[in-house]
């Protein structure tokens, strides 16, 4: 191989020195014409020996490229005097130099938190969800009551709420608006709700007082834990890539019963383990189940009619966790020198 | 809570490594958080007595130690707070490695030698607390190698438990899971089971059924309050728990094993041989063993002897009935509490125990005896003593038995799977419920200890977690269904939150809280509507407290910050909610409505070769509206001067429509900016997005491309600056006809040849026939009668070249 790129070399030299000797005889545009075909036409020399590159591995490619590239815009340049010389151009007019930058343009983007979202409601839009949004400031009833939290029960210590007065409060998932949605409308539904949530929470690198959640509701007579399986495993890969593995670990929320903890492969190190993901190479990426009959009840549905699933995750946790961001305090920081990196 | 593994063992066998152990407990359900394995060895590390320590001479919050390590002293730098004489503690020598990789070096620190290094908690690799140094059991003998603290050799999985779980709040209860995993049996500890002929020498009176639902107390007569033997304190240190004394750690034992909270009083202290457990009195008060006067009250359940309270029931004992060094009886407390009203209690108390946090989430009223008679049979072994009278149980209204039936159908169909009846009863078996199968289903007793089984769904739960749900198949997608219900509101937010993005803006998301202050900052008048907040009662922080009725206090802090970060030219925007406290709405919420910002301030261009760099003005950011609400397609009236207390309204703008107004934007005032400490120029777009909405075409109709050429008019006219462009503009729209297409406004230009009340303004006027190519006298025609029109009413003139 290396005497035939000395070889290729050779020829290079050979044809820079033949074809521009030919160029300077040149007298008319009829001979200018012959001999641009001959040398740079589409089927010409030069293009014989960029073929003949194909014949050299990877290593050597990109270097004889380049010489290559360098022998055509050195005909080109050469081409381009002899035929404004034969037009008659002086060739003293105004030059530009292409090789200045443009002029800049303010270059807008959208926050990676709201692209995220967009992509995610774009995936579940394709798999038959419509889209709904709902009040943040949200009767304590549909945030806890009616999701099956008892009154006075520990599990909402699971969500430190802040309080307007006694019986409104900041929503602390979007899962209020499971029950709206199914008040105002007969089965089957197919819902994802994205929008703002709040915990009263100290805030540090991975604890934000309020960010965004995609909540997703599915009701039909016999959707069962098959359902609710496929469509998050079908959702995980097509936002983090068909590579990831899903699993399922029995968890606990009021409002829905089974219950379940999504786990995805570890993208820092595919499984094996590492500090990203405690070395367990599972990362926890949202909480689903299947819809707890009270719910359906609180709801106006009747649960031996219909079964469904639901599913909530943090839209902030799960851009970090694809865009490897690491404090999630950054994204209502709003510096340009992040918001410019997506 | 924390499992350590050869406590565990006692109650069930398992063959496998304690990682395995965690996964396979995580996947059925009890997610282990994190393995602890048992502390390393050390080399070089001996127990030392700490001789004297002195202030080190240059170093205010260092010591010079003299240590003695068997025989030999070293001198020894220590900078930990709790360093004394006399302390026993772990000496890392000359020569050690400690976990970590940290290799001991004789050294000098600020001056002083130190040959080796008194080692915190976490240098041993015991944990976390580096706060300050070990301090051992001084009975350790000086010079003998560190072998750790009780409980660092033992293997611990930390546990997460849901508050539907209480009862894997006991090591029992977690070696039932493990049982149902591997399908071993599980293993009880021995109890005391004798028979005393005595009667009880305390009566237990429940004030109220409802409160206090069983109480059951038991004397112990001359027991020897000392030290726990060391295998009972290692266990306690294996759940980080330290030793008080043989009764009080038998207490604590009987908790982590059973999940049973219990107390011990000293019987002496109990006056007037009865208990009773009752709602506090107002104005009565307890000692707590916290050492903290509390003040009760009849939200809040307690034990009371005779003559008052002696414990918080469920929560905390008091100090005066505590066990003492020279206890002799011991009365023995094992109750079933509401967990509401325990709750209610430690809350409004503020406090919160392994007492509470158990009772809260609920414990097994029927183990009470069986829980008693444990706790017994270990204060013998442990304490000596013995039981001579009976105990007094009042348990009046015991808890009904759950049964519940589980139609195999259904959990079928919710779980997807196709498991038979007998195999879902063996199912839930292995979780030590009594179910048999019965017609097209299970029947199940739920063990006491299982409360939160209350219904068929949660045995479908059981059976899908103990059947596993790696083995529910996941790869088959549900069909869509035929119609989406479009969602136009959602749909137009984000069209134009693209738009604003092609126009080069930077979307940003900012908090939906606002500073108190932000009202006053905006200048907002008395009864503008953006005072109408809506408050958070219990806040992060006390300035934050407000959720906000604009979008522009968050915007200009965007702002600052990139300014003060050294971005200073920038284009943003944000689309988002604001919150508008509204009197009688349906449900008594505040009106949630987005509104969009946008921003534009610093450099015109960003910064290049081909032009010198100029400051944007107002023009930009009206460039940018104009484009975008021309892109949307929204028709809509222009107008000089926008009143909005925030603004410069001499350099801002207004936009309407047909149903009323839309936003504006301009100049942020000068004192809002200097209240935000920005101090360049920033011109602000403020749109109400409701009211986008309302004037968005419905659909644009094709309105045909024009046959016939265009007419091209230039006007140059010499303008009274009094007059503003806008009326010149309508003059001429009013005065051009029917025929007039178009007006641009090309050129805007100072020439002191005019006088300094003048301007020239270029107008390039387009007329065009829909029917037939114009021809001069007809275009000349309009053309007089606009010059005619601006001249009489504006006193506008054509310039004279
Ligand atoms: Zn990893």
């Amino acid at each position: 191989m290396v005497e035939q790129a000395g070889a290729l070399r050779q020829r290079i030299a050979t044809m820079r020195d033949t074809a521009l000797a030919q160029l300077q005889s040149v007298a008319d545009r009829e001979a200018l014409e012959a001999w641009r075909v001959r040398w740079v036409g589409r089927k010409g020399e030069l293009s014989a020996l960029f073929v003949s590159l194909s014949g050299f591995d990877s290593a050597q490619r990109p270097q004889l490229g380049r010489e290559l590239n360098t022998l055509k815009s050195t005909l080109h340049e050469e081409l381009q005097q002899v035929e404004s010389r034969l037009r008659g151009d002086s060739g003293a007019g105004p030059k530009v130099d292409a090789s200045l930058p443009g002029r800049p343009r303010w270059v807008g983007g959208h926050h990676i938190a709201l692209q995220v979202l967009d992509e995610m409601l774009a995936i579940f839009e394709r798999l038959g969800f419509s889209i709904a949004t709902g009040p943040e400031v949200e009767l304590e009833s549909y945030n806890f009551e009616a999701l099956n939290f008892p009154p006075n029960h520990p599990a909402r210590d699971l969500q430190d709420t802040f309080w307007i007065d006694d019986r409104v409060l900041l929503r602390t998932q979007t899962s209020p608006m499971q029950v709206r949605i199914m008040r105002s409308q007969p089965p089957p539904v197919r819902i994802v709700v994205p929008g703002r949530v709040y915990r009263n929470e100290q805030i540090d690198a991975s604890h934000a007082a309020e960010f965004f959640q995609l909540e997703g509701l599915y009701v039909d007579r016999n959707v069962s834990m098959i359902d609710l399986k496929a469509t998050v495993s079908h959702f995980v890969q097509r936002l983090f890539g068909s590579g990831r593995s899903v699993r399922f670990k029995p968890h606990f929320f009021p409002f829905t019963e089974p219950s379940v903890d999504v786990d995805m492969t570890c993208f820092a190190c595919q499984g094996r383990g590492c500090r990203v993901c405690g070395n367990e190479g599972w990362i926890e990426i949202m909480g689903a189940g299947m819809v707890h009959p009270n719910v359906f009840e609180a709801s106006g549905y009747d649960p031996e009619e219909v079964t469904g699933f639901a599913f909530g995750m943090g839209i902030e946790r799960i851009s970090m966790l694809r865009h490897g961001i690491n404090d999630i305090r950054l994204f209502l920081e709003n510096d340009v020198r992040f918001l410019s990196q997506f | 809570m924390r499992i350590p593994l050869s406590w565990l063992r006692d109650y069930v066998d398992f063959n496998v490594d304690a990682q395995t152990l965690a996964h396979d407990l995580t996947m059925s359900g009890t997610k282990i958080e994190a393995v602890h394995a048992p502390a390393p060895e050390w080399q070089g590390v001996q127990v030392g007595r700490v001789l004297e320590s002195g202030q080190h001479p240059n170093a205010d919050k260092l010591s010079v130690c003299r240590v003695d390590v068997g025989g030999e002293e070293l001198r020894i730098v220590c900078g930990a707070p709790n360093v004394r004489a006399g302390l026993t503690v772990a000496v890392a020598t000359v020569g050690a490695r400690l976990p970590g990789g940290v290799k001991i070096r004789k050294s000098k620190i600020r001056g002083e030698v130190s040959q080796g290094m008194i080692c915190s908690a976490r240098e041993l690799g015991l944990g976390t607390d580096a706060a300050g140094i070990l301090e051992l059991d001084s009975a350790l003998e000086s010079g003998a190698p560190f072998t750790g603290v009780p409980g660092s050799d033992e293997t611990v999985l930390e546990a997460e438990i849901t508050p539907n779980r209480p009862d894997c709040l006991g090591l029992i209860g977690v070696a039932r899971e493990v049982a149902a995993v591997y399908g071993t049996p599980l293993k009880r500890p021995p109890v005391w089971s004798e028979a005393v002929a005595e009667p009880a020498p305390v009566r237990i009176e429940l004030a109220d059924v409802q409160d206090g639902l069983r109480y059951l107390g038991r004397a112990i007569r001359d027991v020897e309050v000392g030290p726990s033997p060391a295998w009972m304190q290692a266990r306690l240190a294996s759940m980080q728990l330290e030793p008080i004394n043989n009764v009080v750690d038998v207490t604590n034992y009987v908790l982590f094993e059973t999940g049973q909270p219990i107390h011990a009083f000293d019987l002496a202290a109990v006056r007037g041989d009865r208990i009773i457990v009752r709602r506090a009195r107002a104005g009565e008060k307890l000692r707590t063993l916290d050492g903290v006067d509390r003040e009760l009250d009849p939200d809040i359940l307690v034990i009371a002897d005779a003559e008052g309270p002696v414990a918080l029931a469920g929560i905390m004992g008091g100090v005066e009935s505590a066990i003492q060094p020279s206890t002799r009886d011991v009365f023995l407390e094992v109750a079933h509490f509401r967990a509401d009203l325990v709750r209610s209690g430690r809350r409004k108390l503020a406090i919160d125990t392994d007492a509470s946090y158990r009772f809260e989430r609920g414990t097994d009223a029927a183990s009470v005896r069986w829980v008693a008679d444990r706790a017994t049979q270990l204060l013998l072994e442990v304490c000596g003593g013995a039981v001579r009278e009976q105990h007094d149980d009042a348990y009046p209204r015991p808890l009904a038995p759950i049964r519940l039936h589980l139609r195999s159908a259904r959990a079928n169909r919710l779980i997807g799977t196709e498991l038979g009846a007998a195999e879902m009863a063996r199912l839930l078996q292995r979780l030590q419920l009594e179910a048999e199968p019965a017609e097209a289903g299970v029947d199940v007793e739920v063990p006491t200890f299982r409360r939160d089984l209350q219904a068929e769904i949660d045995l479908v739960e059981e059976v899908a977690r103990v059947h596993g749900y790696d083995n529910i198949p996941e790869d088959v997608l549900p069909p869509a269904p035929l119609m989406q219900r479009p969602n136009a509101r959602h749909e137009f937010l984000t069209r134009l939150r693209h738009t604003l993005v092609g126009l080069g803006y930077r979307e940003v998301l900012t908090s939906a809280f606002m500073d108190r202050s932000d009202p006053d900052r905006l200048q907002l008048a008395s009864d503008d509507v953006r005072r109408r907040v809506v408050r958070v009662r219990n806040p992060l922080v006390a300035s934050l407290d407000t959720l906000r009725t604009s979008l522009v206090p968050n915007v200009v802090r965007v702002v600052r910050h990139n300014i003060h970060h050294g971005s200073a030219a920038l284009r943003l925007f944000a689309v988002d909610r604001v919150y508008v406290a509204v009197e009688d709405s349906s449900e008594g919420l505040p009106q949630e409505s987005e509104r969009l910002v946008a921003v534009a301030c610093g450099a015109r261009r960003p910064e290049g070769w081909a032009e010198t760099l100029q400051a944007s003005d107002l023009f930009d950011l009206k460039g940018d509206a104009e484009a975008l609400l021309e892109h949307l397609g929204v028709d809509s009236v222009w107008s000089a001067g926008y009143t909005e207390p925030f603004l410069d309204f001499a350099a801002s703008f207004m936009i309407s429509g047909s149903y009323g107004t839309v936003g504006g934007g301009g100049l942020v005032a000068e004192e809002v900016l200097r209240a935000y400490d920005v101090d360049t120029p920033v011109f602000l777009l403020d749109l109400d997005v409701d009211a986008l909405v309302r004037h968005l075409p419905e659909r644009r109709v094709f309105k045909g491309i024009p046959r016939f050429p265009a007419v091209k008019r230039d006007l140059s006219l010499v303008v009274p600056r009094r007059v503003a462009y806008e009326k010149v503009h309508a003059a001429v729209v009013g005065a051009g006809g029917p025929l007039l297409e178009s007006i641009n406004c090309f050129d805007v230009f100072e020439d002191r040849a005019l006088g300094e009340d003048k301007h020239s303004i270029g107008l390039r006027l387009r007329f065009r026939s829909p029917e037939r190519t114009l021809t001069d006298d007809v275009v000349d025609r309009q053309i007089d009668a606009i010059v005619r029109r601006l001249s009489e009413t504006l006193g506008v003139e054509l310039r004279r070249l």
